[in-house]
């Protein structure tokens, strides 16, 4: 009898220690978040809480300065360049694991996944002495070159399961009608394949716009992403400008989120 | 069109066709003639060949050595899209973006119909399978049975020259099975194309096919008509395998007669017709089996083990000295006495036996 009380108010206690954790979780994830999209409303010369006046002039600042819109453009455009490079070298290679009899497929498959366990900062360090040598330190191309291989290991996982639920059987049968391999690949599996490429493209995007330790490491002095002049601004003072350019960041990562969430929900049937 | 004049009726012609993986033989030279028309199905335990074979064939493999002639045509290094080919997969294949239409159209497209006689035959083929009102629906919205249906039409629409179908019964249960092999053989009847058909499943076999091929490890162990390969198994395996039979040792003698043989098995004695001398052994059906009748050639005495009432009959586990374990199916009337642990005589006559050479 006691012992089945005990585990009552066992339970009850478990319970609600669960649901209290859950909400200081939330709470500290969603609040600073909260906080700073409130800020970027107000049109105080500094932040201040609670802003003593509101307006847009933060966001008007940001949309008319070449001071954002310089490193916004370049970042933009970095991240763009590295998801159409990921997928130009991911989705070739995962038709070629998936497809074709690669001897030690699954070790290849391994290994384009390792570049997610190496501390980021590490890795950066062992690239600088490699992107030195080939006069790569500074370089558009070699930015991309290191946000693609930050990128390849997630879009490679995204593919890799999208590949296995789409059965070998349809592209066999396509050939038995008439279909060259190149046509049941295209027209079949790759078509099968086109949610999951846009939402591994929408990752690697979104990666590469994120990406702030490459960019300290490898970047140089001249190419300044958004990330890196956020950093290199609130060294020198914070501009108020931050706020709306924070909360942009978040409405536009959120929405791409989603977008890709729907995109790989939508095939699974 | 270069048809070997003599036999102008063999759509597919097999020839020693041998497959290894690694150490491991697949296929030790398979021989095989399919003649216009004819259903023939593949019949083995998992892992005797049957699929390799299969895909050999469609072109999804390729094979050591052998050759492969498809109405006088040799399709040895042709890639699967060339071989004009039919194919029903067992978890039906049909593409999941394209609506039940479009399926049944995607050879016609290969092949370049123009888009009226495509519509005009998708229509016909829906007919065909009975679903003429699916056809805009996503294969996602039909029934399992259906979407095979669907499969199975797609892969008529273009009058393939052979049909193979790789156990395309398999995912469904029981009485849509039924239904289905009804459908199959309705089909097969009206359109009469050549159809290699693989499973493992010996009713199908006896339900559907002109012919049964019956592998083993590789090999053809039995090729011929089902009511014939299960009246008269040529070997344990296919008497076991197919017949579901008990094989009974016996040794076989001189009968007066080279076509006679005195056959003395668990000590009774009988003549059967067989040029085999020697030890042998005697195929023996459960259904063949009954209470004991005095002048029956086959006594067989053991202890019951199990005896299970199944409607209209009994299934009857005896334990017979020197055989093992033998499976009896009697008429259930006037078998209330056949109980585990006790002692049952049952008989066959000598019509119901086969002696097996090998």
């Amino acid at each position: 009898m006691t012992n089945t009380r005990v585990g009552k108010v066992l339970d009850g206690l478990f319970r609600f220690a669960g649901r209290a954790i859950l909400a200081v979780f939330l709470c500290f994830l969603i609040l600073p978040a909260l906080f700073i999209a409130v800020l970027s409303f107000a049109s105080d010369p500094h932040i201040a809480f609670p802003p003593r006046s509101w307006g847009l002039d933060r966001y008007v600042e940001v949309f008319t300065s070449d001071t954002w819109l310089g490193p916004i453009g370049l970042s933009l455009t970095i991240a763009a360049v590295t998801a159409v490079v990921t997928l130009v070298v991911a989705v070739p290679a995962m038709f070629a694991l998936k497809r074709g009899k690669v001897p030690g497929g699954g070790v290849v498959e391994s290994a384009a996944i390792a570049p997610m366990l190496f501390p980021v900062a590490a890795y950066a360090v062992g690239m600088y002495g490699v992107f030195a040598q080939f006069r790569l330190i500074g370089t558009f191309g070699g930015i991309v070159i290191a946000h693609v291989i930050t990128a390849i290991p997630l879009v490679v996982i995204l593919l890799s399961t999208a590949m296995d639920q789409i059965r070998p059987e349809l592209e066999l049968a396509a050939m038995t009608m008439g279909a060259a391999r190149a046509r049941a690949w295209a027209g079949i599996t790759a078509r099968l394949l086109l949610p999951a490429i846009l939402a591994a493209a929408i990752f690697a995007f979104i990666l590469s716009f994120d990406e702030a330790v490459f960019i300290s490491f490898l970047g140089g002095p001249g190419l300044v992403t958004l990330p890196k002049y956020i950093f290199d601004s609130v060294q020198f003072g914070v501009d108020p400008a931050i706020t709306a350019v924070a909360t942009l960041l978040m409405v536009v990562t959120a929405a791409l989120m989603s977008g890709a969430t729907v995109l790989r929900g939508g095939r699974s049937r | 069109m270069d048809h070997t004049a003599s036999e102008p009726d063999i759509v597919l012609r097999v020839r020693s066709l041998r497959k290894a993986f690694g150490d491991h033989e697949v296929l030790r030279s398979v021989d095989l003639d399919l003649s216009a028309g004819e259903f023939l199905t593949l019949l083995g335990p998992s892992g005797s060949g049957k699929t390799t074979l299969l895909r050999i064939i469609a072109g999804f493999d390729t094979h050591d050595s052998g050759q492969m002639l498809l109405n006088g045509r040799d399709i040895t290094g042709l890639s699967p899209a060339e071989r004009d080919l039919g194919m029903v997969f067992q978890n039906y294949a049909l593409f999941p973006h394209m609506t039940v239409a479009e399926n049944v159209a995607y050879g016609l497209k290969m092949r370049k119909w123009d888009s009226a006689k495509r519509a005009r035959r998708v229509t016909e083929m829906l007919e065909l399978v009975g679903l003429p009102d699916k056809a805009d629906r996503k294969p996602q919205q039909l029934s399992g049975g259906q979407q095979q249906r669907v499969a199975l039409a797609r892969a008529l629409a273009y009058e393939p020259q052979l049909l193979l179908m790789d156990e395309p019964l398999g995912a469904l249960d029981r009485s849509l099975r039924l239904q289905l092999q009804q459908e199959i053989r309705r089909v097969h009847r009206e359109v009469g194309t050549t159809i290699v058909f693989v499973t493992h499943d010996q009713e199908e076999a006896l339900a559907l096919s002109d012919r049964v091929a019956i592998m083993q490890d590789g090999r053809l162990a039995g090729l011929a008509a089902p009511s014939e390969l299960y009246q008269n198994p040529p070997s344990r395996f296919v008497a076991r395998f197919f017949s579901n039979a008990n094989i009974i040792p016996a040794v076989v003698s001189d009968g007066g007669d080279p076509g006679l043989a005195k056959v003395v098995a668990v000590g009774s004695a009988f003549t059967l017709p067989s040029s085999h001398r020697g030890e042998a052994a005697l195929a023996v059906r459960p259904r063949c089996l009954r209470p004991a009748v005095p002048g029956d050639a086959l006594q067989l005495t053991g202890t019951v083990v199990e005896s299970l009432l199944l409607g209209e009959e009994r299934l009857v586990r005896l334990d017979v000295e020197g055989v093992g374990p033998v499976t009896a199916s009697v008429d259930w009337r006037g078998t209330e006495d056949i109980v585990p642990g006790t002692s049952c005589r049952l008989s066959a006559p000598a019509d119901d036996l086969v002696v097996l050479a090998e």
